[in-house]
């Protein structure tokens, strides 16, 4: 009987570009053909993005995919991995990702009694405008709609007025005015043709790097052989997530040549949005309200053991510590 | 054997009272979404603050709507049924076809009451928050909504032993007036009603 | 799959069991039968996240907006007013039917609603001056249909729902069909009743001052369409929020009707939530029908089924239409959109039409199956306002309307422009 797999978005490059050949090709390769997987994705399955690791839980598949932005209701240790502002560029990124992996273990593992496997980005969560800005303290009274809720606190300490809504509504909202930006990641809005509605894009990684999280079910994994495991952990976090984190950097670079012109976009025609400068001060006003407002928050919303975790292990890369 | 029916239609009074309680409480719920959305676009248009979670709540209206309405759309047979091939059978037929839709009603509301009850029973015992800025614990509106499934399963399984007893004890009219099938939609009975 | 979903679907319609529960069974068994893991486990947090949606709240917005102009009596007094308009034209009072019920649908999301309102105030003329019964039952089961393609539409909301498309784009891409639409219906009518006057009434000159004096009673109609669509492309809200503001300008039109009172307002919201309650149930079923349908693989069988056989973009959409019409002949249109989008709008989009495009071609065989037998809801509002009376006479004046709905769906079709102009310049 195949494995069955339920990967992320069917629509954007992660699924496309890494977990349909990673589950289809390379990890039957790698067992000699002895494991066989059956891949879809949560999208087309009907599912809820916010449900996957509930229904993963329930047994209603063997491996399951969803952001960590998505699950941040029932798991809200994983909120921490994926904090606005945390790691800036690709390279801290997959630092922090790394050092975050006890915490993400250890809570897939007592939420959903899942075994994690990989932990792999999308693209940064950047800010489009349909307004000129010229940095972070022109989002200020501005309404921005934001991608979860510690990028909904962010915003507010900005000074901005954060907004929910549907990803499909807000070309149109932003066209019409209903709100001046809005928080996505970059190929996404590329893809999603952000450019024509929207004309400013600030390229801090404001909404985090929207990290998607691969993990199996307890049941499933016990089952396995312990040849079996091996091969499928090691298979998916050095040779998935591993293969996504190295092309990371460029896949930033890719969104923001893409819809600025600058540079040169492989995904189609780049379109011409005006590129935001970022300067010193937008990055210290940043740190500054991620270690007053958003870590005091995300830590009062963990326990004890998680926030020793994050002082122990996170802690030393970004110079932030918990109390 | 006429005190059993007597007791099953007393039953059947107090459920139809609750239903309609929980629709007329849900219509007022309805009003204040649309007066909370109306100061939400004003504020926001004059750039002031806005109230937050607007958004939020609607979205659980909506969700206990969902099941508290099912019981008293019931009882009023207003839920959609397809007379093709119903109108063309004889009398007795559509009487036991009215029972097998009942009993399929009752079966229906009990998986689904039986099975929106984890639902709640996780958010609880994971203490999960709504993934906003309110942070809302999600086994509150949970909870309103689950007990609104229950309450269709109950009120279901009550009109079903009515009808049975009715079928048995006093005649298919009696079947037909309580679980039969309206050829009328509830909105043109409305325009009706209101040219009276 | 498809022979167990086929058979499934008949023989619970022909039982005459709640159509909701239909679904939830059909849903059952393929858990049952041909699901590899249990599927009914996640039928509780299917429901919960299905239902917990500010999208969705428009719905019983809409549908209560609608019932408070009801019976604030401003459909009846519009129509009485483009009677003075129209009937000098050949047919009379057709055209009546058919201007109230675009008017109507303006400000109206349900193209039930639309031929309920439009029927109540309609009939009652027809059967004074002595029309023919067919065409002028005809006009008013087609022209209701009209609700659900102009803005506001219930119909496109759930299609944008399930398919993830902009919802106010979807509103723009309906208005110009929607007013061709109602163009072609006129003409029909004309030329109908042109080469057989039978089949109209007798034809009326109001003065023009008649014409002047009641046009006021247009005001409201427009007052209420200008505060719907107004407010989503002025920026001011999104479609649900234009929903609640719909609400309260239908409450203080019906205010300054002075036929606003609790009574009023309690009955409206009675009425809304038992539509709702019955539409929103169908919704969260099919929702979780279709969830078990790609849980046990049925898009995947499809997909390989067309690829095998190499249809061309041009054939899939035939292929789709068809399916659409015969399948429309049976099924409630609603569910109708909820069992077929999920499965045949991925194809679609895949051979590369416009999922905006797409939208308003199924709104408009949705119509269609809105005014064909054996199930065909308008066709059933029109006759229950009038009882004791051949239901046949319903069925064939509807008939020429569904000539023009199949000239727009050419049209549509040869420039997919019609519906995509207008939202491309918003
Ligand atoms: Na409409
Ligand atoms: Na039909």
């Amino acid at each position: 009987q195949p494995i069955s797999v339920v990967g992320s978005w069917s629509s954007v490059s992660l699924h496309k570009d890494y977990e349909l050949p990673f589950w289809t090709e390379t990890l039957p390769e790698a067992s000699d053909d002895r494991l066989e997987v059956q891949l879809s994705s949560f999208d087309q399955m009907g599912i809820n993005s916010a449900d996957v690791f509930r229904y993963l839980s329930d047994g209603l598949f063997d491996i399951g995919v969803t952001l960590s932005d998505y699950v941040v209701s029932d798991a809200p240790e994983l909120e921490g991995l994926d904090l606005p502002m945390l790691a800036v560029d690709p390279i801290q990124a997959e630092k922090v990702s790394e050092a975050f992996w006890p915490i993400v273990e250890r809570t897939m593992q007592s939420r959903y009694g899942a075994k994690l496997l990989a932990i792999a980005p999308n693209t940064p969560q950047v800010v489009f405008c349909n307004t000129p800005i010229s940095g972070l303290s022109d989002l200020r009274n501005r309404s921005v709609r934001a991608s979860g809720r510690s990028t909904a606190e962010f915003l507010d300490a900005l000074g901005a007025r954060s907004e929910v809504m549907d990803f499909s509504e807000v070309p149109g909202a932003m066209e019409r005015g209903v709100i001046d930006c809005a928080v996505t990641g970059s190929l996404s809005g590329y893809n999603a043709g952000w450019y024509d509605v929207a004309t400013h894009l600030l390229p801090l990684p404001i909404g985090g790097w929207d990290h998607a999280i691969t993990a199996a079910n307890g049941d499933f994994w016990s089952g396995l052989s312990t040849e079996d495991q091996t091969l499928i952990a090691t298979q998916a976090r050095d040779v998935f997530a591993h293969g996504v984190w190295s092309n990371i950097a460029d896949s930033a670079e890719q969104g923001i040549a893409c819809l600025t012109g600058e540079g040169e976009c492989r995904a189609g025609s780049p379109a011409s949005m005006t590129l935001v400068a970022t300067d010193e001060a937008d990055l210290e006003t940043a740190k500054e309200i991620l270690s007053t407002k958003l870590l005091p928050a995300w830590a009062s919303r963990v326990d004890a053991d998680t926030r020793a975790l994050y002082n122990q292990h996170v802690a030393p890369l970004t110079g932030l510590s918990i109390d | 054997m006429n005190i059993l029916t007597s007791l099953a239609s007393r039953l059947l009074d107090a459920t139809r009272f609750v239903s309609r309680f929980a629709n007329r409480l849900i219509g007022g719920m309805l009003l204040l979404v649309v007066a909370l959305i109306v100061v939400e676009v004003v504020l926001r248009k004059l750039g002031l603050a806005s109230l937050r979670g607007v958004t939020e709540y609607s979205g659980y209206v909506l969700a206990i709507l969902s099941s508290w309405t099912l019981a008293h759309t019931l009882i009023e047979r207003a839920h959609i049924r397809i007379d093709l091939g119903y109108s063309k059978m004889p009398p007795v037929a559509r009487t036991l076809l009215d029972l097998v839709s009942i009993f399929s009603v009752v079966l229906v509301g009990w998986v689904i009451a039986l099975h929106a009850w984890p639902v709640l029973a996780r958010s609880w015992s994971n203490g999960s928050l709504a993934n906003t800025p309110l942070s809302t614990p999600l086994w509150i509106p949970q909870l309103i909504w689950a007990l609104g499934y229950i309450w269709f399963a109950i009120a279901a399984s009550v009109l079903g032993v009515r009808a049975v007893l009715a079928a048995l004890l006093q005649g298919r009219a009696e079947v037909q007036a309580l679980i039969g099938m309206t050829s009328e939609s509830p909105i043109l009975d409305a325009a009706k009603e209101e040219r009276r | 799959m498809l022979p167990f979903l086929s058979i499934g679907v008949m023989v619970l319609m022909l039982t005459g069991i709640p159509i909701s529960i239909v679904l939830f069974l059909l849903a059952f068994g393929i858990d049952q039968w041909f699901a590899i893991f249990p599927l009914t486990r996640a039928l509780g947090q299917n429901l919960w996240s299905a239902a917990n949606s500010f999208l969705l709240i428009a719905i019983p917005l809409f549908i209560l907006m609608g019932e408070v102009i009801v019976r604030a009596g401003i459909a009846e007094r519009a129509y009485r007013s483009l009677d003075h308009w129209l009937s000098w034209l050949p047919g009379g009072l057709l055209h009546a039917n058919v201007m109230t019920s675009m008017l109507f649908s303006a400000t109206s999301g349900s193209s039930v609603a639309t031929a309920a309102t439009v029927s109540t105030v309609a009939l009652p003329q027809g059967e004074k001056l002595g029309y023919n019964p067919k065409l002028f039952c005809g006009s008013i089961a087609a022209g209701g249909t009209l609700g659900i393609l102009i803005p506001p539409s219930i119909n496109l909301i759930v299609y944008g729902f399930l398919t993830e498309t902009s919802i106010p784009r979807l509103f723009m891409a309906g208005l110009i069909p929607g007013l061709l639409l109602t163009a072609l219906f006129m003409l029909v009518t004309l030329v109908a009743c042109r080469l057989k006057p039978s089949l109209g009434g007798p034809i009326r000159r109001s003065t023009w001052s008649q014409r002047i004096r009641s046009s006021v009673f247009l005001f409201p109609l427009l007052v209420l369409f200008a505060a719907i669509v107004g407010s989503i492309y002025s920026g001011l809200a999104t479609p649900t929020e234009a929903a609640a503001i719909g609400v309260l300008v239908a409450i203080v039109l019906a205010a300054c009707n002075r036929r606003l009172d609790w009574r009023m307002l309690q009955q409206s919201l009675d009425s809304t939530l038992r539509t709702t309650s019955m539409l929103l149930f169908i919704i969260l079923a099919a929702s979780f029908l279709n969830f078990a349908l790609s849980s046990a693989g049925l898009p995947r069988q499809l997909t390989a089924f067309i690829n095998a056989h190499e249809l061309s973009p041009f054939m899939l959409l035939m292929v789709v239409i068809l399916v659409y019409i015969v399948l429309g002949f049976f099924i409630e249109t609603l569910s109708l959109m909820v069992i077929t989008i999920p499965i045949l709008a991925p194809l679609i989009f895949a051979a590369g039409f416009d999922p905006v495009w797409f939208g308003i071609i199924v709104i408009l065989f949705v119509e269609m199956a809105l005014i064909t037998p054996p199930v065909g809801l308008n066709l059933y509002i029109v006759q229950s306002a009038r009882p004791g009376k051949p239901f046949s006479d319903v069925v064939i004046g509807a008939l020429p309307y569904i000539v023009a709905m199949f000239i727009l769906a050419a049209a549509l079709i040869a420039f997919p422009q019609i519906a995509l102009w207008l939202p491309s310049t918003l």
